[in-house]
């Protein structure tokens, strides 16, 4: 299934709702003017958080309220499969999972059930998605981020979460505007890649250039160096971890998919060949806000 | 985690992919002669280490008798040093035919598994071919024998079962009548799968990075296991500067650790706390970190953040600072909820301490503050 803009008024399932962090991005996303219907937690049907009723299941929720296809999943690593195959059962086609260290062969069976059902994972570990003019899931941009925000026409998709919110209110302290941005997760193994939400980026006409942030190990710097993958808009990729270049290989630095092996070319030669390829590659902050300034 | 050849051949074996006859003694072991009796030489004799490239190192050494062993063993030692090792392998030589590689891993962009093949298995290897494997039947599409096939649906199995995320054997050695043999092997299993697999509590922990891990860095495995923290709690690795660091954001602490290096500061370590961590168990983590010796200046730094409790987290970073006793100025670089609680508490918790304490937002860049870390020293 490909990805296009939501529609502001889309309707957001929580599911674990009822947890710590579940309650807190209820708060979140209904303060930011996004439609939460209901939190899903099984055992725990009837209770209500910010007003919104609590269903055992996702299959309950669905058949209680309409329209329901878009579920934000927050429940601890080993409940996130049976919570993500329920929700992909009942019809949910959009799922975006918070929680960080899911077994990466829960998400091959998350994604062997997605692709069956036409349905696209975000994640796991992806902080979430956050679209103008004002619709958004997971935590992506804290609190109240359309008030510190800019609307324009960047897509701005990063494999780290914190990094996406760096730099969407990094563009907005020096007067670029987003269009959308989407935290992907930084795992091994990630539902929705860098190349679909690339593609996404790309056809969609309100977009006009693409801001990208990635660690070393990632699947697409051989694609991008070896021409198998080519950017057709204008982008600004920012690969770090120069640092990995000095450390042990072998091992996760940060996230679980950024690891160097020891037959991997070092950061630093991949930074040139990028540049050599005419890609507009950045490795500090400071150098990534230039060249997005000039794309 | 990174299995040491024994343990990554016991899991083929259950695998049902044939392995050599072996024992495996401790490093230390003195009467391994007794071990030998039952043997049938030649054996080699294989150091049990997570390190890579025994073969090209000369580690791996073909015995003829148990003299040899014995002189062989004293020789390996010496070469060890102090390298984590686990004991020896002590392993009946296969006659055979060929040597390949055979492999699998997960296909991060068609989120699949991933065969891996050549045919020049052993030291250099070249010319490896991939097929993915989205279900067990498309092994039957792999251009190997039969019996390599047979091999592949093993794999595949094993890599669901048993929580596998690579799995290398190379040699694979073909024998006379067709069969096949894992020579040696490498196996990583997924930290993540660890509450579902309570048998890998007496598996060989290793440093994973194959080098003796200082104090402070099994000070904080211990902390890890302790807390089974790992989605927010990350990897500590010591460096020789003298910049301590804490960091939060998994690319974010690539950013400012770059940052710091370019603008002419040597971090002391690598460490990431992020994802709303408990406070309590970042001032432990915390502690190990800032009682590395000759620590000049300690920074606090990571992305504008998402949901993390900045003020929480960064008074549980000071606390660990006084805990030590610590007297080096603090740089801090946070944003996100709580931030400008925090800001106030860091300031009171300098003047309190007579410590100097830079805090700064996302309003001052990552490579600003590393600059301001480095004008401190």
């Amino acid at each position: 299934m490909n990805l296009k803009l939501f529609p502001s008024d889309t309707s957001v399932l929580i599911q674990g709702m009822t947890g710590k962090e579940g309650q807190r991005m209820a708060q979140w996303l209904i303060g930011s003017g996004v439609r939460v219907v209901a939190g899903v937690t099984p055992g725990k049907g009837g209770q209500e958080v910010g007003g919104r009723p609590i269903f055992n299941t996702v299959a309950e929720a669905r058949e209680t309220i309409s329209n329901i296809y878009v579920s934000c999943v927050v429940v601890p690593p080993s409940r996130v499969l049976e919570a993500v195959m329920s929700a992909l059962e009942a019809g949910i086609t959009i799922v975006n999972i918070l929680t960080e260290q899911v077994p990466v062969y829960d998400v091959i069976r998350m994604r062997e059930k997605a692709r069956e059902c036409g349905a696209i994972i975000l994640g796991p570990s992806s902080v979430g998605y956050l679209q103008f003019p004002r619709f958004r899931i997971g935590y992506l941009g804290g609190e109240h981020p359309f008030d510190q925000l800019k609307e324009g026409s960047l897509a701005v998709l990063s494999t780290s979460g914190g990094m996406t919110n760096e730099i969407i209110m990094a563009l907005a302290r020096h007067g670029m505007g987003i269009r959308f941005a989407m935290a992907l997760g930084g795992d091994r193994i990630i539902g929705y890649t860098l190349e679909d939400a690339i593609l996404f980026a790309e056809s969609e006409p309100s977009v006009k250039a693409v801001a990208l942030f990635m660690e070393p190990g990632r699947a697409i710097l051989s694609r991008l160096l070896d021409g198998s993958f080519v950017f057709q808009k204008p982008t600004v990729l920012f690969l770090a971890g120069a640092v990995l270049d000095r450390l042990p290989r072998g091992i996760p630095y940060g996230h679980a998919g950024t690891i160097l092996n020891e037959d991997d070319r070092s950061v630093s030669e991949v930074r040139k060949g990028l540049r050599e390829k005419g890609i507009r590659c950045a490795s500090t902050m400071s150098e990534f806000l230039e060249l997005c300034r000039n794309i | 985690m990174k299995l040491i050849e024994a343990e990554a051949k016991k899991i083929l074996q259950l695998a049902k992919i044939a392995i050599p006859r072996s024992i495996l003694i401790s490093f230390k072991e003195v009467n391994f002669v007794d071990h030998c009796k039952s043997m049938q030489f030649p054996v080699l004799l294989k150091p049990q280490l997570i390190q890579g490239g025994r073969g090209k190192k000369g580690w791996i050494r073909l015995c003829e008798s148990v003299d040899d062993v014995r002189d062989q063993i004293t020789d390996l030692r010496q070469m060890i040093g102090d390298i984590p090792c686990a004991g020896f392998l002590f392993e009946e030589a296969v006659p055979h035919e060929k040597e390949y590689l055979v492999g699998m891993e997960p296909d991060h962009e068609r989120g699949c598994y991933r065969a891996t093949f050549s045919l020049d298995g052993g030291i250099a290897v070249s010319n490896v071919k991939t097929w993915p494997i989205v279900i067990k039947e498309d092994v039957t599409s792999i251009a190997v024998s039969q019996s390599i096939r047979n091999l592949f649906a093993n794999l595949y199995d094993m890599m669901r079962s048993a929580d596998v995320v690579r799995a290398e054997i190379n040699p694979l050695a073909v024998l006379l009548d067709g069969s096949c043999v894992a020579l040696d092997a490498k196996i990583e299993l997924d930290d993540a799968a660890t509450f579902r697999h309570p048998e890998w509590q007496m598996l060989t922990h290793l440093s994973q990075t194959g080098k003796r891990p200082s104090e402070r860095e099994t000070a904080y495995a211990c902390l890890l296991e302790r807390v089974g923290h790992r989605g927010t709690l990350g990897r500590y690795v010591e460096m020789d500067g003298d910049i301590a660091m804490v960091l939060s954001g998994g690319g974010a602490s690539l950013v400012a650790i770059d940052a710091l290096i370019s603008a002419g500061g040597c971090p002391a370590n690598y460490v990431e706390m992020s994802g709303n961590p408990d406070p309590d168990t970042v001032r432990e983590a915390s502690k190990i970190v800032f009682s590395k010796p000759g620590i000049k200046t300690v920074w606090i730094a990571g992305s504008f953040a998402n949901f993390t409790d900045i003020q929480a987290t960064v008074n549980a970073v000071l606390q660990a600072i006084s805990d030590i006793g610590l007297r080096v100025p603090v740089v801090i670089r946070r944003d996100g909820p709580n931030a400008e609680a925090a800001r106030a508490d860091a300031t009171a918790w300098g003047e309190r301490h007579g410590i100097a304490v830079r805090f700064d937002c996302a309003d001052v860049d990552l490579d600003e503050s590393a600059r301001a870390v480095v004008a401190c020293i």
